[in-house]
């Protein structure tokens, strides 16, 4: 008898379906491993089970037994339990009492701490973790406070544990120990779900696995079935193939002149090693590296929320170590930032103030000191209808628009200014597929136009498909910059763990 | 159609719907009294607006209360907690006082210019301190603020119970300022004097500077989200200053105002917490400026008129500070729960 079935489930946000009639069949004892794109439904399914979204239909069988999930309540008394991307840790709350925080052992009506600690302790023997119980979750690196997220888990006796792309923020070593995790639960009768980003992860540790294509269930088969080449057939619906970039004949043109965008000895990390590197221009240069080597410090510096501790940036030859964003801006920079929600866009501002932002002070925008509305207006319906933003009105939230359309009015805000230099972090993180080629189409007509580009990216697909040069970042230097040519998969994997 | 200029001003919108109610609510309570609630409030009306004599005294107890409003409203809107409006009030205050008692020598429209300036002065003097702690140490706004409040107020209460007391004056009052320096009053029933323009320039100015310029784009830019600020080119740091001292330059000039043109002197009970009740407008308002200054003059209509509510139904003025705050609660409610089903229905 299966432990844990969805049966029909669909979950549809306006007229978008992000899953669509999926069905899954996870047996007790065992791995279950969810493979998709970006945007496949994949979080989508696991937050219905666990009872943060209410799905439009379908049902969750557990043990043969069809169960309610209304809330993430329900899913925990059901004894389903769930490892968020974001973790739900209170930081500056010691690690055993974070481990028992809304299932606290009690005395009476009071905390009982001496239970607490002994239930903690014995958790940690059990699972093999070294841990003190009493230092504040704070000081614990990333890959401690995912142990904790499990321990929490386990101190209220889940049977099922999802996991929502749990390798996203661990190094390799990191990934290893959590995939014995994953087996001790196993033997124990536990039955694991995993939403996955890299095949070599699914094929390591997982005993079925299910593959999503737009909220749809591709199909699912035992890891003994499963190769790569058949996996990427059913993520992608068809084999990924290499193209060839085109000739920006700006870059060899210009190969001997002055680069864009110099960068000289820029410590990303305070105290640290400082990075250097060139963009020139019709270029892209590639950033790559595990999410937390230094790409966000790159960001910010870049943009000049922070000033340079160190270091050199030239623009055209121009020093601009010192510039405020506002002069970066007026001198031909634009930036698409990694968090849009909080650096990108103002939420609770509307579409047309999220527009106007960074050209306030042009002239065709300003008499004087004060705002042209009727110029700032046209603007807005300009950008909103040149970029295929489906805002309903101009004075809506930004904070209420799609992911995808979030994107697409920073994007169009920032090449609206026709920079030289763009710098493009994660730009198609939470955008859906079709939204990303689109994406990848207007940086490379960009890099066609002889405009300088930096893309950061987690993905490395991404990276291959539209850098010229790729730069590896590694614990906040730059490990090796790569030509198209020299670039693999494995070159860059093994440079990100250097 | 519809749909969407609902939208467009929600916000305005949840205000009036959260006042009349709050209207009704008080109407309930006058109902419990005993009494008739359209007659209370049409007594309320008579008592604030019936004759003439009775709209200057109306207007003049707008004056603070509006300045008081604005002051907050700027604030607020430009993400600076600027609780300690009240002690800015009260060292502009004294500072005027200060210009009219010991400078009283100088020509009269010069003192009333300095009185006035110094009043703004000493107020944004008190504001820069701690926005300057907060913006450069990361210290919070709020506790030092509110601690500066009590220094300025028990600062100005040691001036005029102990060296600057008046000689022939009741205990915690200031001598009279120099006779050149008043604004004369318009009329002897009332306090109301020239002092009404100058606070309603000030006022528009900010307004106007809020709602239409460039720099007031920028202020709603930085409440909104300080890191988005700071990524669009914006100097959050110097934004955040300038409405800061708007702010207390308003406070400043309703403290000197309430010296120059209405008492003529200082007093310790000069404020029965005008910023206080500012700051109430302003949030019922949402920080908006012109919904700031009708709600302010809607309350001194309201507060002046309840003295006659209370004699012709025996209805306390009390009720009028209830009706202000449900208003209050309706509005924070009514904006968050609207944020939140907007956020709901988004598209993905």
């Amino acid at each position: 008898m299966p432990s844990l079935s969805i049966r029909g489930l669909t979950k549809t946000f306006g007229s978008f379906k992000a899953v669509d009639d999926f069905t899954l069949e996870a047996a007790p004892a065992s791995i279950h491993a969810i493979i998709g794109e970006n945007g496949a439904g994949k979080s989508t399914v696991v937050r219905c089970l666990y009872g943060i979204y209410r799905p439009a239909s379908g049902t969750f069988l557990l043990d043969g037994r069809v169960v309610a999930i209304r809330s993430p309540r329900d899913a925990m008394r059901l004894g389903i339990g769930m490892v968020h991307q974001h973790f739900m840790l209170a930081p500056s709350l010691s690690v055993c009492e974070n481990v028992v925080l809304g299932n606290e052992p009690r005395r009476g009506f009071r905390f009982d701490r001496e239970r607490a600690l002994t239930e903690v302790r014995d958790l940690m023997a059990r699972y093999d973790m070294d841990v003190d119980p009493l230092v504040p979750v704070r000081t614990l690196p990333v890959g401690l406070q995912q142990r904790l997220e499990i321990l929490k888990l386990l101190h209220r006796r889940a049977d099922v544990l999802i996991f929502d792309e749990p390798t996203a923020v661990l190094a390799p070593a990191e990934v290893l120990g959590l995939f014995d995790i994953f087996r001790t639960f196993r033997d124990e009768g536990k039955t694991v779900i995993f939403i996955a980003h890299h095949l070599s992860e699914v094929l390591a540790v997982s005993d079925r696995i299910t593959v999503m294509r737009r909220g749809r269930h591709m199909g699912t088969m035992d890891r003994p079935d499963a190769t790569p080449e058949i996996l990427t057939r059913l993520m992608v619906g068809r084999d990924v193939i290499r193209q060839e970039l085109p000739p920006s004949g700006a870059a060899s043109a210009d190969a001997c002149g002055r680069p864009v965008l110099e960068v000289r000895n820029l410590p990303l990390f305070d105290g640290g090693e400082g990075v250097s590197f060139d963009i020139r221009r019709g270029e892209i240069l590639g950033i790559a590296g595990i999410t937390g080597n230094g790409q966000r410090e790159l960001e910010t510096l870049l943009i000049g929320l922070r000033p340079a501790p160190a270091g050199r940036l030239f623009l055209e030859g121009e020093d601009i170590s010192r510039h405020s964003v506002r002069k970066r801006r007026e001198e031909g920079m634009a930036f698409i930032p990694e968090d849009r929600i909080r650096t990108g866009l103002a939420a609770l501002a509307s579409v047309s103030d999220n527009a106007l932002a960074g050209s306030q002070w042009e002239e065709r925008f300003r008499a004087g000191p004060f705002r042209k509305n009727g110029a700032i207006r046209r603007f807005t319906r300009a950008l909103l209808a040149g970029n295929g933003v489906a805002a309903t009105h101009d004075a809506v939230q930004a904070g209420t628009l799609s992911g995808g359309n979030m994107q697409r009015l920073v994007m169009g805000r920032e090449l609206e200014h026709d920079p030289k230099f763009l710098l493009a972090a994660q730009p198609t993180r939470g955008v859906d597929v079709g939204g990303c080629a689109d994406i990848h189409e207007r940086l490379l007509a960009l890099r066609a136009q002889g405009r300088a580009i930096a893309l950061i990216s987690a993905d490395l697909d991404e990276i291959l498909a539209l850098s010229d040069r790729i730069a590896v970042l590694s614990k906040g230097r730059i490990a090796s910059v790569l030509s198209r040519t020299e670039a693999c998969r494995d070159r860059i994997g093994a440079l990100m763990l250097s | 159609m519809k749909h969407s200029f609902a939208r467009e001003h929600r916000d305005l919108i949840i205000i009036i719907l959260s006042f009349g109610f709050s209207l009704v609510l008080g109407g309930v309570f006058i109902a419990l009294y005993g009494a008739d609630p359209l007659a209370a409030y049409a007594s309320m009306i008579r008592g604030a607006l019936g004759d003439g004599d009775a709209v200057l005294v109306t207007l003049a107890r707008a004056v603070p209360i509006v300045l008081a409003t604005m002051s907050i409203a700027v604030a607020f809107n430009g993400g600076m907690w600027n609780i300690g409006a009240e002690g800015q009030l009260f060292l502009g205050a004294f500072a005027a006082a200060w210009v009219g008692i010991d400078l009283g020598f100088l020509p009269g429209p010069l003192l009333t210019v300095l009185g006035l300036a110094l009043g703004m002065g000493a107020a944004m003097f008190w504001a820069w301190m701690p926005a300057r702690l907060s913006l450069d140490k990361g210290l919070n706004i709020v506790v030092l603020t509110i601690m500066c409040n009590s220094i300025a107020i028990l600062f100005t209460t040691w001036l005029a119970t102990g060296p600057y007391a008046g000689a022939r004056a009741n205990s915690g009052t200031t001598d009279r300022i120099a006779e050149a320096m008043r604004l004369p009053h318009f009329h002897a029933f009332g306090t109301l004097n020239w002092g009404i323009f100058i606070a309603a320039a000030a006022v528009l100015l900010v307004a106007l500077w809020m709602i239409a310029s460039v720099a007031g784009y920028e202020w709603r830019c930085c409440r909104m989200n300080a890191t988005f600020a700071g990524y669009a080119g914006i100097d959050a740091r110097s934004r955040k200053m300038q409405v800061m001292m708007a702010s207390a330059a308003l406070a400043g000039l309703a403290g000197a105002l309430l010296v120059v043109g209405d008492h003529y002197r200082f007093l310790t009970t000069l404020s029965p917490g005008y910023t206080w009740t500012g700051m109430i407008l302003a949030m019922m308002t949402a920080d908006r400026p012109v919904a700031g200054i009708a709600a302010a003059l809607i309350y001194a209509v309201m507060s002046s008129g309840a003295l006659e509510m209370e004699l012709a139904t025996d209805i306390p003025t009390e009720l009028v500070s209830v009706i202000v705050c449900c208003a209050v609660l309706f509005v924070t409610a009514g904006v968050a729960v609207a944020d939140r089903l907007a956020n709901r229905i988004r598209e993905d």
